[in-house]
């Protein structure tokens, strides 16, 4: 099959022609998911060699269960889920670090010019990122990623309410934030 | 978080250049998976028990041409003579008759009697099957989208069974959505990608919704129900 026609596949008919022995199937697949996991796990821990290891625990994942995959769940939601599941893993052992994030997003804003108002919008949820706890920060990152709720909840293993409710949570505190000030 | 606020921190996002993995990443991670599927053949070449008796049954399932089934079937009936408990005045009946497609009338070797009233029931012929080519498979499926194109979802549908509405809804959506797919699948070529995603809408997603699900179990069985009327005269 040639790579073009692979190209528009999508990813569960890539992953079954992978799990068949299609292996331009499985390069296609990466090349299109590669960036959003490595990004999604590098804003969760702060050294860029602990980032590609999760990463690549996660690829090693999919090859080896690729003919498990049940289309129960979209593609990428099992795949935000095996590399959250290796997240966990890391910060049980190693702690977390929620301010990666933060960093990242305060140097662009401080890079940036715009409208004092919105800057100042902007700043003060950039502050109150610093404040988030790990799971937090990433039911805010995957929510920015275009997950649902219903898919947060599925990668994290928590239920959709849970999920509301740390989202909730950054938005009062920002809300509070603002009110104080 | 609010909508405004997630795509606030969206387009900051969007501006950053978030690091990418290393070439050295990307490497060894695609190398492991050609590595895995090397090692899954090396499983798979291993001998099978029986490998011989799947591959005969296999093909057994599918049901062929009017072409080859009208060809082979008078060969059959030459052939099986004894076992159908035919003689050759019935075989005459059937020339003869053109009457109704169902049942023949019977010679009866008397000297004043042409034929009798007597009617048998004509036997079914017995359709040969012979092992279609992947080739053949794959041309009759282009041909049979090409003339008929994919049962339209109210047809699937009426076919099936909900204590829901709800049920009926989202097997309405998995079936359009799989639809849309098979055609474009069939329509690339990529006709065993077209068979699998129909086999994961029946045995996956309609099962959650239809459990006794009474639709074909392959694709291009689903699209032969839709032929058998025009072939199939009795």
């Amino acid at each position: 099959m040639r790579r073009w026609t692979l190209t528009l596949m999508r990813d569960d008919a890539l992953l079954a022609a992978y799990a068949r022995g299609n292996a331009l199937a499985f390069e296609v697949l990466y090349e299109r998911h590669k960036l959003a996991v490595f990004a999604f796990v590098s804003r969760q821990c702060n050294q860029r060699a602990v980032a590609e290891e999760l990463a690549h625990d996660a690829w090693m994942a999919v090859i080896s269960h690729a003919s498990k995959y049940k289309a129960e769940a979209t593609f990428k939601t099992w795949l935000f889920r095996i590399a959250h599941n290796r997240l966990i893993d890391h910060w049980r052992k190693y702690g977390g670090n929620a301010k990666v994030l933060f960093e990242e997003l305060n140097d662009i804003h401080a890079a940036q010019g715009g409208a004092v108002s919105e800057s100042m919008e902007l700043r003060d949820i950039l502050e109150k990122l610093k404040t988030l706890s790990n799971e937090q920060t990433e039911a805010v990152l995957l929510k920015i990623e275009g997950f649902s709720y219903q898919e947060i909840a599925d990668i994290t293993s928590s239920k959709t309410e849970t999920v509301k409710s740390r989202l909730r949570y950054a938005t009062e505190h920002l809300r509070l934030q603002v009110e104080c000030s | 978080m609010t909508e405004k606020q997630i795509k606030q921190l969206q387009s900051l996002l969007t501006q950053s250049s978030p690091d990418r993995p290393s070439e050295e990443l990307d490497q060894r991670i695609l190398k492991a998976s050609q590595e895995h599927i090397l090692s899954q053949d090396n499983a798979d070449n291993r001998p099978q028990p029986f490998a011989w008796l799947k591959s005969v049954i296999a093909p057994l399932g599918f049901i062929r041409s009017a072409t080859i089934a009208l060809s082979l079937t008078l060969a059959i009936f030459l052939g099986m003579g004894q076992l159908l408990k035919f003689d050759h005045s019935e075989l005459l009946a059937m020339k003869n008759n053109t009457n109704d497609n169902k049942s023949v009338d019977v010679i009866v070797k008397e000297p004043n009697v042409l034929k009798t009233n007597q009617r048998i029931n004509k036997p079914v012929p017995q359709v040969a099957t012979m092992a279609p080519s992947q080739a053949q498979r794959d041309n009759a499926l282009m041909e049979s989208m090409s003339t008929i194109g994919l049962p339209a979802t109210n047809e699937l549908l009426a076919t099936m069974e909900f204590s829901l509405a709800s049920d009926r809804t989202l097997a309405q959506a998995s079936i359009n959505s799989a639809m849309d797919d098979i055609r474009s699948m069939i329509y690339l070529g990529e006709f065993n990608d077209a068979r699998e995603r129909y086999v994961q809408l029946k045995r996956v997603q309609l099962k959650q919704h239809c459990p006794p699900c009474s639709l074909p179990d392959s694709l291009d069985d689903l699209l032969i129900a839709q032929v058998i009327p025009v072939f199939n005269t009795g």
